[in-house]
C-alpha cells in the first residue's frame, strides 16, 4: 500500500462519510464515527493484504463493522440480517467492479422494475411499501418483483 | 429432491441478500450512474409524509378551532 495517511483520508473521507452519515441520524455522530474508521485504518493498514481484497473494499469492511459498533453499543434496532453482520476485513465478495456490473444489468431492466429494485434494495422499503410507493396492487408488485430478480439473474452470472 | 419452487425460492433469498449488500456498498463507493438511477427513482416515488392537521392550519390559514387553540396555548405559555 503505497499512498500516505493522508493520501488516505483525502481520497476515502468522502466515501467513509457518505455512508456512514446515511446510516447514523445525528451529524455529530456522523463526523465522529467518521474519525473512528480512519484511526482503525491507520491502526491495521499494516495488516491490510492487497492479495485477498482491494483497499476500497477493505475499508468500506471497516465503515460498515464500526456503524454496526455503534449500534450495537447505542442499542439501536437494526434488521437482524445479512447487512448487519460484521464483516470480515479481507472479505472481498463485493468491490466497484460489481458495483458496475449491477449497474448494467439495471439498465437492462425496464424503468418500472428498475424503481420497483431500487426502492426495495436501496430504499430498504418491504414490498408493502413498494407497492403503495408505486400504485400497484401487493399481488402485482410480487410477481414484477420476481421477474425483476429472475432477469437480473441472468444478467448478474458472473455475481450471483 | 428439491421441487423448482423451493429452488428458486432460495435462489431470490441469496439474491436478495446479495442485492442488499450491493446496495449497500454503493452508499460508499458513489458509483455516478447508479446514483443518477436511484436518485431518478427517488424523485419519481418521494416518501409520503403525513402532516398534522394543526401545521396544515397553521401553514393554509384553515379551519379555526385549531387556529384559535393554537393561539390560547402560545398565550398561555406567554403568561408563564
Amino acid at each position: 500500500m503505497n499512498l500516505s495517511a493522508e493520501e488516505i483520508y483525502k481520497e476515502y473521507r468522502d466515501k467513509v462519510f457518505s455512508y456512514v452519515r446515511s446510516k447514523v441520524n445525528n451529524y455529530q455522530d456522523a463526523e465522529d464515527l467518521c474519525e473512528d474508521v480512519f484511526v482503525k485504518v491507520y491502526q491495521k493498514l499494516d495488516k491490510y493484504d492487497e492479495t485477498k481484497s482491494a483497499f476500497s473494499t477493505w475499508i468500506y469492511n471497516i465503515t460498515k463493522n464500526t456503524v454496526i459498533d455503534f449500534y450495537r453499543s447505542n442499542r439501536i434496532e437494526y434488521e437482524l440480517f445479512d447487512n448487519y453482520d460484521y464483516i470480515s476485513e479481507e472479505d472481498d465478495s463485493i468491490n466497484d467492479l460489481d458495483i458496475e456490473l449491477l449497474t448494467k444489468a439495471l439498465n437492462n431492466l425496464s424503468q418500472e422494475l428498475r424503481d420497483l429494485i431500487i426502492l426495495r434494495y436501496y430504499d430498504d422499503l418491504p414490498l408493502t411499501e413498494v407497492s403503495k410507493r408505486m400504485n400497484i396492487s401487493y399481488g402485482m408488485i410480487k410477481v414484477k418483483h420476481r421477474e425483476a430478480l429472475s432477469i437480473l439473474k441472468k444478467n448478474l452470472k458472473g455475481l450471483i | 429432491m428439491v421441487k423448482n419452487g423451493e429452488k428458486f425460492n432460495t435462489i431470490v433469498v441469496y439474491m436478495e441478500k446479495k442485492l442488499k449488500r450491493l446496495f449497500d456498498y454503493q452508499r460508499f463507493s458513489n458509483n455516478k450512474e447508479l446514483q443518477r438511477m436511484i436518485n431518478d427513482t427517488e424523485e419519481r416515488y418521494p416518501e409520503k409524509v403525513a402532516i398534522a392537521d394543526e401545521v396544515l392550519s397553521f401553514a393554509f390559514g384553515g379551519r379555526k378551532e385549531i387556529d384559535e387553540k393554537i393561539a390560547k396555548e402560545l398565550e398561555d405559555q406567554l403568561k408563564k
